[in-house]
């Protein structure tokens, strides 16, 4: 008999194993990692290292991690074999009776869904509400929680497998350049991206991702929405938040409104009413939020420099996003700028010259530093270093009293850490604090 | 010990075998694997990709079931009889492995089931066959004792609330409740007090109704019972939609496999809650022609055992009734539960949901039971033999 098969057996992985355990149903799995073979629930049948694509013949269904390569070979054989794909979400979404939440975006759907998460719970109560996804819990494991709402990050990885896509609300926050190694082009990317609307009976966007076709669901564009009270909100900013959060906030109050609408069904619903009679109280609200490390966080100053690690940008428009926000605090010409790593396939040709022409300086590290610097060199100031240890080092150098010292990688970490956060704990020791 | 082989099987004629209760058996299960197959599709899909997972288990269970069954037939029940005590003793230790991790499981903050050599079982229902077993021997056996002193009649008790707490402390109250019910119901037969009896079921009520009450999610589900609609998305979620599913079908159903409600809608759509996908699907008339066969089922049971009585087999006699209890109450809760005439209790409908050991000892009770109705038809006649008094 046929059984399934759970490919990576990371955290997402081991709740998807726990849950068919559950309901005594054998499985496969399979990891890269010989020690991941710990701790296996007895319905595992089989432990598999090595990618064989043989195995496939026993097998009825993957569940991918959403660490899995898209590029993976034993993945692409099994869509090929047309083996059904699945993931952890899908399980959740066709069992929970609480009403999902769906984020994606390029960039701030982690910021937006903890705050999302965080407004939630202000308003309806901490047990009412959960986190789901790659932050906090796998959601499996909320299953046997009592919750009304989930929100939960879904990632363009996510999206392209999942089957049983349904949600009370589908947020699709911006497209930028991001993962175009996987997706080859934009626009592949955004349907994939666009898939977070499917049954959903709210959609939340923006004005370059509103989806193609509408229909009689409800919708809100978050940002032309609040545009009346966008210099109340950057004036009601908590203390040391970069502007580009604004956005996020606006998405998060969003969708705190949609469902609210859902709840009274619309009727006599004055959307800026609502804005302009709950922002004052919302936006203090957020003064005891702590917002994600390495993401735009000003984490000191040493000898007069400004240190602000943003190493949770891994694409150029979240990079671009911590420049415009550290323009906002300096002249452009004290910014000294720390990129590079695992590009992705991004194009860095196409960044437009205004972006870059008055920072002082732009240090490129990492895996596809060359190809950056040939993107960049006609554009900006810039050098090229080997890791990031010489990165700051330069930038220590040039660096002027009253300059900053930003990192924002617009590139994946992988090439020479584990995850964007050690890479983020990296800079700080570095710059000495 | 080779005594106590030789007698060990003792192959049945098979012409006098009770073919009505085997024919009955065989179609509620065959009915039973048909409504699992379009109940669990959804569900099977989903989790392992093959629509007709859990269909060909149970399809694997319900064979190995009627092998068992075949093979419990050819026992005289005097072996049953005979070492009731030892059954029970591993039942016991079934119950208590439950809670031992590395070979217990424990799913949703229960313990019910225990894993070996890559099969699950579920040892509270095996329990409901070694303790009835047990029961209806110590019942022949003491059956003086009961009738005549309180200590007959509460030594088997103690044993029974002992059972019953290590099935409740999984936390499981449905199971408890049943067992306790048809194990009372063979003591009253085997003729205790009524003052005893009436004590028994008083307590039994009012622990009952003491673990609903200060469990608050059990309490929950009494008042959501009551008024299911007022809470539709949390407490009463399962009940609404199950009775949105039997609405749905009226009379005919909407037809084999166009079921709306099982798809992830009603949870349990193949286990406690078959009755809806039943109803759902083939309609009310199939549902109450399904419940007429299980009426059926259990007269022809009651009828076996008035025979074992008459025959003076006193053990078919109380095994028997003690079995049309346990399917007669399990049925009843089910339906009653599905159609919100109960509150929520899991309790799968017997013969027909998914569950493996489940199934397998519906099979093994009824094959007991029908070994005693083969040993009704073979046993001599009995003779009159008038007392002859001493002078």
């Amino acid at each position: 008999m046929k059984k399934p098969l759970i490919m990576g057996m990371g955290v997402t992985g081991r709740s998807i194993s726990r849950y068919l355990s559950d309901k005594s149903i054998h499985h496969l799995v399979m990891d890269s990692c010989s020690s991941k073979e710990a701790n296996l629930s007895s319905c595992v049948d089989k432990f598999i290292i090595s990618e064989e694509v043989s195995i496939l013949k026993e097998v009825s269904k993957v569940f991918v991690s959403p660490g899995v390569d898209n590029n993976n070979v034993f993945l692409n054989e099994a869509i090929k074999r047309e083996i059904p794909i699945s993931t952890d979400i899908d399980l959740y979404l066709s069992q929970t009776k609480s009403k999902p939440i769906l984020i994606t975006g390029t960039n701030g759907k982690t910021s937006v869904t903890r705050m999302t998460e965080y407004l939630l719970s202000k308003f309806y109560g901490e047990e009412k509400v959960a986190l789901g996804g790659n932050i906090g819990e796998p959601v499996l494991d909320l299953l046997s929680k009592d919750i009304e709402y989930t929100v939960i990050e879904v990632s363009s990885f996510q999206l392209e497998y999942m089957q049983e896509i349904h949600s009370e609300i589908g947020v699709f926050l911006n497209l930028g350049q991001d993962h175009l190694d996987r997706h080859k082009t934009l626009e592949e990317y955004r349907r994939v991206k666009e898939r977070v609307f499917l049954n959903s009976k709210f959609l939340i966007f923006q004005d370059s991702t509103s989806p193609l076709q509408s229909n009689e669901q409800g919708f809100l564009n978050f940002l032309s929405e609040f545009k009346e009270v966008n210099e109340d909100m950057k004036s009601l900013l908590p203390k040391g938040w970069p502007l580009y959060e604004t956005m996020n906030l606006k998405a998060s109050i969003s969708i705190y409104m949609a469902l609210e609408m859902l709840k009274d069904n619309s009727i006599n619903f004055s959307k800026i009413d609502f804005i302009k009679e709950n922002l004052e109280k919302i936006m203090t609200f957020y003064n005891d939020f702590s917002r994600s490390p390495h993401r735009f966080d000003i984490f000191g100053t040493i000898n007069n420099v400004l240190y602000i690690d943003d190493s949770k940008s891994t694409n150029i428009s979240s990079m671009i996003n911590a420049l415009e926000s550290s323009r906002q605090i300096k002249n452009g010409k004290e910014v000294i700028l720390i990129l590079g790593g695992d590009a992705k396939g991004q194009d860095f040709q196409s960044i437009k010259e205004s972006k870059f022409k008055d920072i002082k300086n732009v240090i490129i590290f990492g895996k596809d530093s060359n190809l950056i610097f040939d993107s960049l060199s006609s554009k900006c100031n810039c050098n090229v270093v080997g890791n990031l240890e010489d990165a700051v080092s330069l930038s220590q150098n040039i660096a002027q009293k009253g300059d900053i010292i930003l990192l924002s990688p617009a590139c994946s970490s992988l090439d020479m850490y584990a995850n964007y956060k050690e890479r983020g704990l990296h800079f700080r020791s570095l710059s000495g604090s | 010990m080779f005594n106590f082989f030789s007698g060990l099987i003792d192959i049945p004629d098979l012409k006098k075998l009770d073919i009505y209760l085997i024919g009955l058996i065989l179609i509620v299960s065959l009915f039973g694997l048909v409504s699992v197959a379009t109940a669990s599709i959804y569900f099977s899909d989903n989790l392992t990709g093959d629509p007709f997972y859990l269909f060909y288990k149970q399809a694997f269970h319900f064979l190995l079931a009627i092998l068992l069954s075949s093979i419990l037939i050819c026992i005289p029940l005097s072996y049953w009889e005979r070492f009731d005590r030892y059954l029970l003793l591993l039942g016991l230790v079934g119950l208590i492995l439950v809670f031992i991790p590395g070979i217990g499981v424990e799913v949703k903050g229960s313990n019910r089931w225990i894993r070996i050599f890559g099969f699950t079982l579920q040892p509270s229902e095996v329990m409901k066959f070694f303790l009835l077993i047990y029961v209806s021997a110590y019942s022949v056996r003491r059956i003086k004792d009961i009738q005549a002193s309180w200590f007959g009649f509460f030594r088997p008790a103690v044993l029974i609330v002992l059972v019953i707490s290590l099935i409740l402390i999984q936390p499981d109250l449905g199971t408890p409740a049943v067992i306790f019910s048809s194990v009372l119901a063979i003591l009253f037969l085997a003729g205790v007090h009524l003052k005893q009896f009436l004590l028994v079921m008083s307590l039994g009520a009012i622990s009952v109704f003491a673990l609903i009450f200060f469990e608050p999610y059990r309490w929950q589900r009494i008042i959501s019972f009551l008024d299911p609609w007022a809470d539709a998305n949390d407490t009463g979620y399962q009940l609404t939609q199950s009775l949105m599913a039997i609405s749905r079908g009226d009379w005919f159903g909407v037809g084999l496999g166009e079921g709306l409600w099982k798809m992830g809608y009603l949870p349990d759509a193949h286990t406690d809650f078959i009755f809806a996908v039943i109803v759902e699907e083939m309609g009310l008339f199939m549902a109450f022609l399904l419940l007429s066969l299980l009426i059926f089922l259990l007269i022809r049971i009651i009828q076996i055992g008035n025979r074992s009585l008459e025959k003076r087999q006193f053990f078919g006699y109380f095994f028997s009734y003690g079995v049309a209890v346990l399917i007669g109450l399990q049925t009843v809760i089910n339906v009653g539960v599905a159609s919100g005439m109960l509150p929520t209790k899991g309790l799968t409908l017997p013969f027909v949901s998914y569950g493996g050991t489940n199934l397998i000892v519906l099979f093994a009770l009824s094959a007991l039971v029908i070994r005693a109705d083969y040993e009704t038809k073979s046993s001599m006649p009995l003779v009159n033999i008038t007392r002859r008094v001493r002078y």
